[in-house]
């Protein structure tokens, strides 16, 4: 009679482990959705900032006076960038050369509204091509460095895009000209870090990091990963 | 008329350029990239309109107007209408979303035309008060018959607007800028954005920073003139 009660306990306590264990990895995907939504909604589900797009349409009707070829192709670039296949698909991670295609064409629009004033740098080890990111990581930083680093300097900088390897993990760096305002926190960059940092845990436990960080003249987002590829 | 552009990408500038061409009454007396660069050009040419946008490297062409020391008719351009409210509050001629169609501009500069004619019927239309008037304030369920003597100053909230005399006050549902249109100009003073002051219960002037005034009233309340109300205060209240 005891060892049926004992075993009765034991399989009620098996039932009771699995079913909180179940509700954990639920509640995880439930947050990552909510992180990717918030992601979305912030950049290109909402979708890219409409200045982004308003300002793009807006130069390009002044380009189609001044040069129809270059604005010809800037539709096409506009194009490629709204129905940017990263921007709807559900899933947590995509290939930096996926990612980048969608970067790229974000930073060649920018170059029309910016001109002089965005230079552009990017250093990739070109391995690292088919290692898998977080989706939309790269895209968010770079926005924000040229929303809130470079279209805020009368005379321009520099928008630095470096990824390479170090100690089997994978380090994205993205730098622009200016310098972090002491109240940034408060406007709204700190929700942009805390959803990032968000994420990464989610994505990662504890094996990815992001700092923002002053560096001499610069903003400094750095972005460390467990190097992964795609199957 | 004399106009500037004020807007961070050439392009924008080049196609608004492209868009005022037909206009033989606007002159174009400069062009700008920023309100750094902008300021000079606008000290010098004291142009009558300004195209403006938002967004611009540095400050935002709001904090550029706050900086000036004269109220130029501003046409605000911009990529994205999150700045409307906001843009009345600066008592903007109009709001333009980019890309901007011929007709929409054509709008937006005849109702700067518009307000260059001389509007006497409708200064007539408005019911000015007296200085000696009273007017009917409620708070709640409590009725006040004030006299606009006592009145300290208007304040703006949100849409409305908030009165303050004696040791009371009271919120009327009305923007500060239709309350302005009945009150005695010779008594009553636009300060600032946000405030209108009688001028009778100021007890002090005090020279603030950079061309601002400060006004203490009787009261102990400081208001500040700002940049943009200074020029006006001085040449109204100068001997």
């Amino acid at each position: 009679m005891s060892s049926f009660c004992c075993l009765l306990w034991s399989l009620i306590y098996e039932i009771s482990v699995s079913q909180r264990e179940k509700t954990l990895l639920t509640l995880k995907q439930l947050q990552l959705e909510k992180n990717m939504k918030a992601t979305q909604l912030n950049t290109l589900a909402g979708k890219i900032d409409p200045h982004f797009i308003f300002n793009a349409l807006n130069n390009i009707r002044s380009l189609i006076n001044e040069d129809a070829e270059k604005a010809r192709s800037a539709i096409l670039v506009l194009s490629d960038i709204l129905r940017s296949p990263i921007a709807k698909s559900s899933q947590d991670k995509v290939t930096i050369a996926e990612e980048l295609v969608l970067v790229r064409n974000y930073i060649a629009l920018s170059k029309i509204q910016f001109e002089d004033r965005l230079n552009y740098i990017e250093s990739i080890e070109h391995h690292l091509m088919s290692a898998l990111i977080p989706s939309m990581m790269l895209q968010i930083l770079v926005e924000n460095g040229i929303k809130h680093g470079i279209s805020q300097l009368p005379d321009g900088g520099v928008l630095s895009l470096y990824i390479y390897e170090k100690d089997q993990k994978l380090i994205c760096i993205i730098a622009n000209t200016g310098q972090l305002l002491s109240d940034a926190q408060t406007k709204g960059f700190g929700v942009g870090v805390k959803n990032i940092q968000e994420r990464l845990q989610l994505l990662y436990l504890h094996n990815a990091s992001f700092f923002l960080r002053n560096d001499s003249n610069e903003v400094v987002a750095e972005l460390m990963l467990p190097l992964e590829y795609k199957l | 008329m004399k106009t500037i552009i004020v807007e961070d990408s050439r392009l924008a500038r080049a196609e608004l350029k492209e868009l005022l061409q037909e206009y033989t009454h606007i002159e174009l007396c400069g062009e700008a990239g920023s309100p750094r660069d902008a300021l000079p050009i606008i000290q010098k040419e004291r142009p009558e309109l300004l195209l403006l946008d938002i967004n611009m490297p540095g400050k935002n062409g709001f904090e550029l107007l706050e900086e000036l020391d004269y109220e130029p008719k501003v046409i605000f351009i911009t990529a994205y209408d999150n700045y409307a409210l906001k843009a009345f509050e600066f008592s903007a001629v109009d709001y333009l979303l980019k890309p901007i169609s011929k007709e929409r501009l054509k709008i937006a500069l005849d109702k700067v035309f518009l307000l260059k004619e001389p509007v006497l019927e409708q200064v007539e239309k408005v019911d000015l008060l007296d200085i000696d008037n009273r007017v009917l304030l409620r708070d709640g369920d409590n009725c006040h018959w004030v006299s606009l003597h006592e009145i300290y100053y208007f304040e703006s909230c949100a849409n409305h607007t908030q009165v303050m005399w004696g040791s009371s006050k009271a919120i009327i549902y009305r923007a500060l800028s239709k309350i302005e249109e009945r009150l005695p100009e010779k008594h009553f003073f636009r300060a600032n954005r946000q405030q209108i002051v009688n001028i009778n219960k100021v007890d002090q002037v005090e020279p603030w920073v950079k061309g601002v005034y400060r006004l203490r009233l009787k009261s102990g309340v400081e208001i500040d003139i700002s940049r943009r109300h200074a020029a006006r205060f001085k040449e109204v209240f100068s001997l």
